[in-house]
């Protein structure tokens, strides 16, 4: 059985003055945790003020099953219904491998460093 | 040896050539029609139709055969028996005999595509070439029967001849490639068992019908599947055959002209659809420059979104995973079959607006 954890963080630009939050992943995605791990960024979505922006740090996430990747996508729709933005960080090269295969690289935006994230979102 | 065949010859007659001209006519119509999409060498057309009209060979030697057996020991004619047992049963024993005669041309015309499969595996590397090559062999069965058939109605004059040859260039050889196709075409998904059995496993799916044959036959899911398929193709075509000569023998020909464009509707839908058309590659020739376990996600996903009916989205990352591992058949299926059920679906949404009001239908995707 994998284990994951989720940290949110909130961000405040000092330059724009928008808000956004940072979801912080680490370990493995799979089967057992996967749905956990959804209902509770489902929830963090959907208390936010709309127009809000999401980083995903996925710097120490090692492994996403399937089903997540078909959550990133539906993450990516619920927030850019709610007018926000979401932007990806620090992939390792295997789930890199995965989002651009499935597409998803090609419509979220991929950023090396969080500083670059920050001024993408 | 020489003298034989010299005698052969001699009792060659203008009947049997006028016959075999007049047999060879609606097989080279019919060959035409339905072999126009088809690439193949002519040559192996030619021979896999020659290897058809051989087939009555050994339907007429297992009756010569009986004939000579039943002449010696009239006590083993369990025909006779039969018939007689069912004597007083209106239409019994012609219907029996109907069935029978369908089940065994069915079974003779399966052996040509399966003896050219054994040979030649590489011939079969799409599920519609199989089903060519079955209405060819069905094709050349009609051609040798046609002969004897023509033969028969020339002794009872002009009208008779002109009668069954446009009753069976039209009709029955029609309905013989028809009925072949219909096996031709589970053999050849059976032949790609592998492809089809992977592709159910990522969708997480297992029919009860599957399950079923696998506990039958004690063998593991790729085999399964395909005893199951040559079963039900050669079941299918047996059916239709025995349905068809049934109805002709009681006079229906209306039904059995139905049973005819049924089956032509549903083998020109399957052969026109991607899967069908789907070259397998059935080597790996490329290799894929994804890792194993990566490239298990994304099949994973694949079949997930395809039960789901996200089927532009399943197309787009089939495109993208082809790229990066050519030789993956398995998502080339996949891509053919959500082309397929795409096109359906808008067919569905075509003519149910026809008597709906527009809906404002749009498929929304994100990948």
């Amino acid at each position: 059985m994998a284990d994951v954890q989720l940290t949110v963080s909130d961000l405040i630009s000092t330059t724009t003055g928008k808000s956004s939050k940072i979801f912080t992943l680490v370990g493995q995605i799979d089967e057992s945790n996967v749905m956990p791990l959804v209902e509770k960024i489902y929830a963090v979505i959907k208390e936010a003020t709309p127009g809000m922006g999401y980083i995903f740090d996925l710097e120490n996430l090692l492994y996403m099953n399937s089903k997540s990747v078909g959550y990133m996508t539906d993450f990516y729709n619920q927030i850019k219904t709610r007018g926000g933005n979401m932007v990806l960080t620090k992939l390792q090269p295997n789930i890199n491998d995965i989002l651009s295969v499935i597409g998803l690289t090609r419509i979220i935006p991929v950023a090396q460093t969080l500083e670059e994230a920050k001024n993408l979102v | 040896m020489f003298a034989s065949i010299a005698e052969l010859i001699s009792t060659i007659t203008w009947q049997h050539l006028l016959a075999v001209f007049l047999a060879a006519c609606p097989a080279l119509v019919w060959g035409t029609v339905l072999m126009a999409r088809n690439t193949r060498q002519k040559g192996l057309l030619v021979l896999i139709f020659l290897l058809g009209t051989l087939t009555v060979v050994p339907i007429l030697g297992i009756q010569m055969v009986y004939f000579a057996l039943i002449e010696k020991f009239p006590d083993a004619d369990f025909v006779y028996t039969v018939k007689n047992f069912l004597s007083n049963v209106p239409y019994a024993w012609i219907l029996l005999l109907y069935v029978y005669v369908g089940i065994t041309e069915e079974v003779v015309k399966f052996l040509i595509v399966r003896y050219v499969d054994l040979t030649r595996p590489d011939l079969i590397s799409t599920v519609n070439d199989s089903v060519y090559f079955a209405i060819l062999a069905g094709l050349g069965f009609a051609f040798s029967e046609n002969i004897f058939y023509f033969l028969k109605a020339m002794r009872e004059g002009f009208a008779a001849l002109f009668s069954t040859f446009v009753v069976r260039s039209v009709f029955t050889v029609c309905a013989h490639a028809m009925f072949s196709g219909i096996f031709g075409y589970f053999y050849g998904v059976s032949k790609f068992s592998r492809e089809f059995t992977l592709m159910s496993e990522w969708r997480g799916r297992e029919s009860s019908l599957m399950r079923f044959w696998r506990n039958l036959f004690q063998e593991n899911q790729i085999v399964a599947f395909r005893y199951a398929h040559v079963l039900f193709g050669l079941a299918a075509a047996m059916g239709t055959h025995a349905l068809f000569n049934v109805y002709l023998e009681l006079n229906k020909v209306l039904s059995a002209m139905i049973v005819v464009v049924l089956l032509f509707i549903v083998l020109t839908y399957l052969m026109r659809s991607r899967a069908g058309r789907l070259e397998f590659i059935l080597a790996d020739r490329h290799g894929s420059t994804m890792k194993p376990e990566d490239e298990a996600v994304v099949m994973e996903l694949i079949g997930m979104w395809f039960n789901e009916g996200r089927y532009q989205e399943v197309i787009n990352v089939c495109k993208n995973l082809i790229r990066r591992d050519p030789d993956n058949d398995v998502a080339k299926l996949f891509l053919a079959k959500a082309i397929d059920k795409k096109k359906g679906r808008q067919l569905f949404r075509s003519i149910k607006s026809l008597f709906a009001e527009d809906e404002g239908i749009d498929e929304k995707t994100v990948v």
